[in-house]
């Protein structure tokens, strides 16, 4: 490179653009806090909230979905699987406390005979068995580590909320929210299809062969979009000027968590940091009705309690 | 190279250079408040996504594109914001460098032209290494680098 002066000269008052001091701190702030988080997404990666991904998840959407006979069986009782009210009760509390390790799980039944409430409430179980058996893993690994818990703070809370119960579904959910440092916070959405007691997948609402991944996601896109202009303090994982962002979001999940309220109306549901900084904690999105309704099935829930 | 290992190094280099990242940073957002911001969420990316990278010779170029998107992103969305509000201008915020030369003689430069200048003359990197952070090929770079040197009035053999 030959020597210019004009250029020695722009870089030497390059060199000397005054950094702020307080840069350094706020450095080792963002360094930690990546830490952190990426310390609890190690801890939720373990549970089975996405079918595919956790054992448990898989072998159940194995038994429920490919198992077709299963959905005729109960449709064959002819019997409501349920009345329009649904019973739940706890049906066990897993309480622990050891200086700041802490964990309170509450496991949700629903009280019925049939073969489809038998199968959901086992399903909930091995699903609150999975975040308790997280939950102990971590304690023997700081006992092993340092002998006590006095190094250590996790506090895990796990319970449930019924979301709507009628004639044709119930909605229910369980949350968990976990605090090391920082907090975070997922759910597990079960919807019963009362009329034939499956617990159905997102993909169930849908026709055959339909691309409601597609459809949905969009829809959801635009809501992003739409939301952090009304509300500059909202904020998603939309980097439009880096597609390849790792972190960005493109597509809803195949067997995407979602809810249906009372009315019919779908919610998608996603965890903290999975669509959003961790302010925003979990995000819930309603798709409108007339934005799926060419491919949802004719018999689908949502169809009936709109009716 | 183990995942930790790579955390521990890119997170070395977020203390060690973070100077650097700060002034490219400012040379985009053009204050300091912003160029902070920038900065510190670069840090944040970096560390969570930092299992990305394969070989450690890429740490560098890999958080210098991070600045830069970062920083361009940050730009849309203050310009969403300013819509509407143009009466009201936050103090210290304001959209020109504060009494820094050089950065005036570089504001007649597009955003790219000015990183590729500031990449190889104040910080030296080759051109193969630009052209890895900007996700570009060799020659467009040199060719953009010759047309700023020709828009900054300065001749030279790169």
């Amino acid at each position: 490179m030959k020597e210019n002066k004009e250029l020695d000269q722009m870089k030497k008052e390059y060199q000397n653009i005054e950094v702020p001091e307080e840069l350094k701190g706020r450095m080792e702030e963002a360094i930690k806090k990546a830490k952190m988080d990426k310390e609890r997404e190690r801890f939720m990666k373990k549970l089975p909230k996405r079918a595919g991904y956790g054992v448990v998840a898989a072998m159940l959407a194995i038994t429920i979905l490919a198992n077709s006979g299963e959905q005729i069986a109960y449709a064959m009782e002819k019997v409501p699987v349920l009345g329009a009210i649904s019973e739940i009760v706890t049906f066990r509390e897993y309480k622990h406390k050891d200086g700041t390790m802490e964990a309170d799980i509450k496991t949700p039944e629903i009280k019925g005979d049939s073969d489809s409430v038998k199968n959901l409430n086992q399903q909930i179980q091995k699903y609150t068995d999975q975040i308790k058996e997280n939950y102990e893993k971590d304690l023997n690994q700081v006992l092993e580590n340092y002998g006590d818990t006095k190094n250590a703070h996790e506090s895990v809370q796990t319970g449930y909320t019924v979301i709507s119960d009628n004639d044709t579904i119930l909605s229910l959910q369980i949350q968990t929210t976990i605090a090391m440092a920082g907090s975070n916070s997922f759910s597990k959405f079960y919807t019963l299809d009362k009329r034939t007691g499956q617990i159905l997948a997102l993909q169930d609402l849908f026709k055959d062969g339909a691309d409601y991944q597609r459809v949905i996601s969009e829809n959801i896109i635009s809501q992003m979009k739409e939301q952090m202009k009304q509300d500059k303090t909202k904020s998603y994982f939309l980097y439009e000027d880096d597609p390849d962002d790792p972190l960005n979001f493109k597509e809803i999940k195949k067997d995407q968590n979602f809810y249906i309220d009372k009315e019919g109306n779908l919610y998608i549901a996603f965890d903290k940091y999975e669509v959003a900084p961790g302010y925003m904690g979990e995000c819930y999105f309603k798709i409108e009705f007339g934005v799926i309704k060419d491919i949802v099935k004719d018999n689908s829930v949502l169809n009936a309690i709109r009716q | 190279m183990k995942k930790k290992e790579i955390e521990t190094q890119v997170s070395n280099y977020l203390m060690e250079h973070y100077d650097k990242l700060y002034r490219l940073a400012y040379s985009y957002m053009k204050n300091q408040e912003d160029a902070m911001d920038v900065v510190q969420e670069s840090a944040y990316k970096a560390i969570r996504s930092c299992s990305q990278i394969q070989k450690e010779g890429q740490i560098a170029t890999w958080i210098y594109q991070i600045v830069i998107h970062t920083s361009i992103d940050s730009i849309r969305k203050k310009k969403h914001e300013v819509v509407g509000m143009e009466e009201y201008q936050e103090e210290g915020r304001k959209d020109h460098y504060e009494d820094v030369d050089v950065m005036k003689s570089l504001s007649i430069l597009s955003d790219e032209e000015r990183s590729i200048v500031i990449l190889r003359y104040f910080e030296e990197y080759k051109l193969k290494e630009i052209a890895n952070i900007l996700k570009e090929s060799e020659n467009t770079v040199k060719s953009k680098l010759y047309r700023a040197l020709k828009k900054l009035k300065i001749e030279l053999a790169i």
